[in-house]
């Protein structure tokens, strides 16, 4: 017997997202700093309002809903889900009070888009957005990557409770035996490549004439929105603002490491260098990337395009990778990715549809699964050709040697074909509304695996409910459908028992 | 019928390279400018990026932005470029239009030869909407002391000898 | 405070070489594809 949604819950549930609000609330601090150091002051009022719209929601919930009982696992999915739901309306006030915006909506796509590290953009006039927005908009990707309740959780949340919410954010690898330790060491890893990465990026702007202060606003934005594979760019012209090669390749290097999981970088920090090599996630990663990346190559043949080597290498790698691991960012117009060859578009599909490592920034079913999928077959049909008494065993080397069981397999099948029928709704509703069935299901992958690229779909003048069916999928993709699922269920409960 | 086409077309194309052309056309047409000289105006926005005998600044147009490859000489005419409180210089471009720029590894861009302000830009000054302050002030009003109440209460509650 | 950044740095010093192979292992990646993007370039107009 499945017990039913009680008043406890409900408590328990405000508790939390009061506490989600006053988080979000002390974080739009930062943005204010930004705002009076670049004085900024209209853009100081903005965020000014927001905070106390945060505040005051978030202390009205702690005190009508105060000690909170241990938490369970389903509230803790409830929580997660809608705390992401919350900060994206709370966090596009400021974003729609910039006049950027057509209308709210715009604003909460915008803020969705951040925080599921997916980089679809609607804002207007971008280029002369005040610094405070725009660093607001960046560092949203950031949280988002690193995950709202993990940035919570550096304010207020007890251990065990903590872990209990941290799973809900599709982050279930414990690197290390408890969660706070876990949380503090990848805030750790993202703060040091916070610095080398800004850093390099500021150092390529610096040589190509920038002054100092501008490089170092624009190193950080770009390593904030590239480490977390979210692919926002200061400016409306993304990557292709900078044309620079190596700063490209710069970002390569972010996005790659972003789009590695943490389980890896702790090995390797930790002195395990062969872990790099001998991880299988990080084999499979390496395999779909040069998999995908051949036959986007081969879309091309017979229609070579490009008069160079470098300039061939640069704009097809360059997508592929930024697709692949989920960043989304461009060094080319969305109209010309358009008109690529629909098996180049198709390589860059599958690779978005891929995504990254598990337990990293990135999103889309992630090679993780799909190396289990090779693994699991690989044993059924061993499993076919041994006698019947046999036993086989499939193992796998992830920080250790892991044997494949069935319920891994299954629960993996079950997200895998989530995404895959969220690719699909996205795709039919945009053939729905009239666009091409191939660049409808570029954008609804983009959008679901958390990637960003953008074929032209994605404009203010789409259709209302296709932006919203855009954000569910962001959410549900972000999230890894369990939470939402939750929510979902808690909602249709609560409403018939009324 | 083909070679009809195929004149008109080209003489389209020859009349509309005469003209300013929007940003947004030779983005969107990009076969039809290829190679050819165009004129194009707008803001010239952002920064500087300095390159080999040259230098970049990108220039918005109809809502779209692309670059412009610069001579080095140019430098001095530009003065404002757009961002958060700066109108940039307003220009005229007319240069070659490269879909894929064999100079600089297939990006889409112009390489002006000419450069002529049209309007020079400005520093604007901040505005602040004066309703957005009232409203600012006084929510911020209204929940310090909606949050000040529920304060006082939580503590009243706490204390045992009030029950 | 201090402790905590001691313990940091200590941490830093050990997972230097790690950072430094971490840093590169993403250019072999680039290296290889553009390798890769070289053989299909060159086999395509030698082709036509």
């Amino acid at each position: 017997m499945i017990p039913d949604f009680s008043k406890d819950d409900i408590t328990v549930v405000s508790h939390y997202l009061g506490k989600i609000f006053v988080a979000l609330g002390i974080v739009q601090i930062l943005p204010i700093l930004v705002g009076f150091i670049c004085m900024e002051m209209a853009a100081v009022i903005d965020f000014f309002i927001s905070i106390i719209t945060c505040l005051s929601f978030g202390s009205i919930l702690l005190y009508f809903s105060p000690l909170p009982q241990e938490l369970n696992w389903r509230q803790g999915m409830i929580i997660v889900a809608l705390s992401w739901f919350i900060a994206m309306c709370v966090s596009a006030l400021p974003l729609y009070l910039s006049g950027h915006f057509e209308c709210f909506l715009d604003a909460c796509f915008e803020s969705m888009s951040a925080y599921a590290t997916t980089g679809l953009i609607l804002i207007q006039d971008l280029d002369h957005l005040s610094h405070a927005h725009n660093f607001w908009r960046h560092l949203m990707c950031f949280i988002g990557g690193q995950g709202i309740i993990l940035v919570a959780l550096v304010f207020f949340f007890r251990g065990g409770d903590a872990l209990r919410i941290y799973i809900g954010e599709a982050r279930d690898d414990k690197i290390l035996p408890n969660s706070i330790t876990t949380a503090k060491f990848i805030w750790m890893v993202s703060f040091t490549y916070l610095i080398i990465g800004s850093f390099l990026l500021a150092f390529v702007l610096m040589f190509h004439g920038l002054p100092f202060t501008r490089a170092i606003f624009h190193g950080l934005c770009i390593f904030m929105a590239g480490w977390d594979t979210a692919g926002f760019a200061p400016q409306s012209l993304n990557i292709l603002y900078y044309h620079s090669f190596v700063f490209e390749l710069v970002t390569i290097i972010i996005v790659l490491l972003g789009a590695t999981s943490f389980g890896v970088h702790y090995a390797v920090w930790t002195g395990k260098y062969r872990e790099l090599k001998e991880d299988f996630e990080v084999k499979i990663l390496m395999f779909t990337i040069f998999m995908t990346y051949i036959v986007v190559l081969i879309g091309f043949s017979g229609n070579l395009v490009f008069g160079d080597p470098v300039s061939f290498f640069r704009h097809t790698f360059y997508q592929l990778i930024s697709g692949h691991t989920g960043v989304g960012y461009t060094n080319i117009y969305s109209s010309q990715l358009a008109t690529w060859p629909e098996l180049a578009i198709i390589g860059v599909i599958i690779a978005m549809a891929i995504g990254g490592c598990m337990n990293s920034t990135a999103g889309g079913i992630k090679v993780f699964r799909l190396g289990l999928f090779y693994k699991s077959m690989k044993r059924e049909i061993r499993k076919l050709s041994y006698p019947e008494s046999s036993y086989i065993r499939e193992y796998f080397h992830h920080q250790r040697e892991i044997s494949i069981d069935d319920n891994m397999v299954k629960t993996a099948m079950v997200i895998t074909i989530c995404y895959i029928l969220l690719y699909l709704s996205g795709a039919l509703m945009g053939t729905f509304f009239g666009y091409g069935f191939l660049p409808s299901l570029f954008e609804s992958v983009s959008a679901a695996a958390n990637v960003g690229l953008s074929v032209g779909i994605t404009d203010t003048s789409m259709p209302a409910l296709m932006k919203m069916w855009y954000i569910f999928e962001m959410w549900a993709g972000r999230l890894e459908f369990f939470a939402i699922f939750i929510l979902i269920r808690f909602l249709v409960k609560t409403v018939k028992k009324r | 019928m083909r070679i009809i086409r195929i004149v008109i077309s080209g003489m389209a194309v020859f009349c509309i390279a005469g003209w300013a052309q929007t940003v947004r056309a030779l983005i969107t047409n990009p076969d039809m400018f290829d190679e050819k000289t165009v004129i194009v105006e707008g803001e010239l926005i952002g920064d500087i990026f300095k390159g080999r005998s040259g230098f970049w600044v990108n220039m918005l147009d109809s809502g779209m932005a692309i670059g412009v490859w610069f001579h080095d000489s140019e430098k001095e005419k530009i003065k404002f470029l757009g961002k958060y409180g700066v109108v940039g210089d307003f220009v005229r471009i007319t240069g070659v239009f490269h879909k894929r720029c064999i100079q600089h590894s297939g990006d889409m861009d112009i390489h002006a030869s000419t450069l002529e302000i049209l309007k020079r830009g400005t520093e604007k000054k901040e505005e602040i909407p004066v309703e957005k302050v009232i409203f600012a002030f006084s929510l911020g009003v209204v929940s310090l002391a909606a949050i000040g109440i529920l304060h006082l209460l939580s503590r009243k509650e706490s204390l045992p000898h009030n029950r | 405070m201090k402790k905590r950044v001691i313990r940091y740095l200590g941490m830093l010093k050990k997972g230097i070489i790690g950072i430094s192979i971490e840093l590169v292992y993403p250019l072999i990646v680039t290296v290889v594809a553009f390798l890769i993007s070289l053989v299909i370039f060159l086999s395509e107009s030698s082709f036509r």
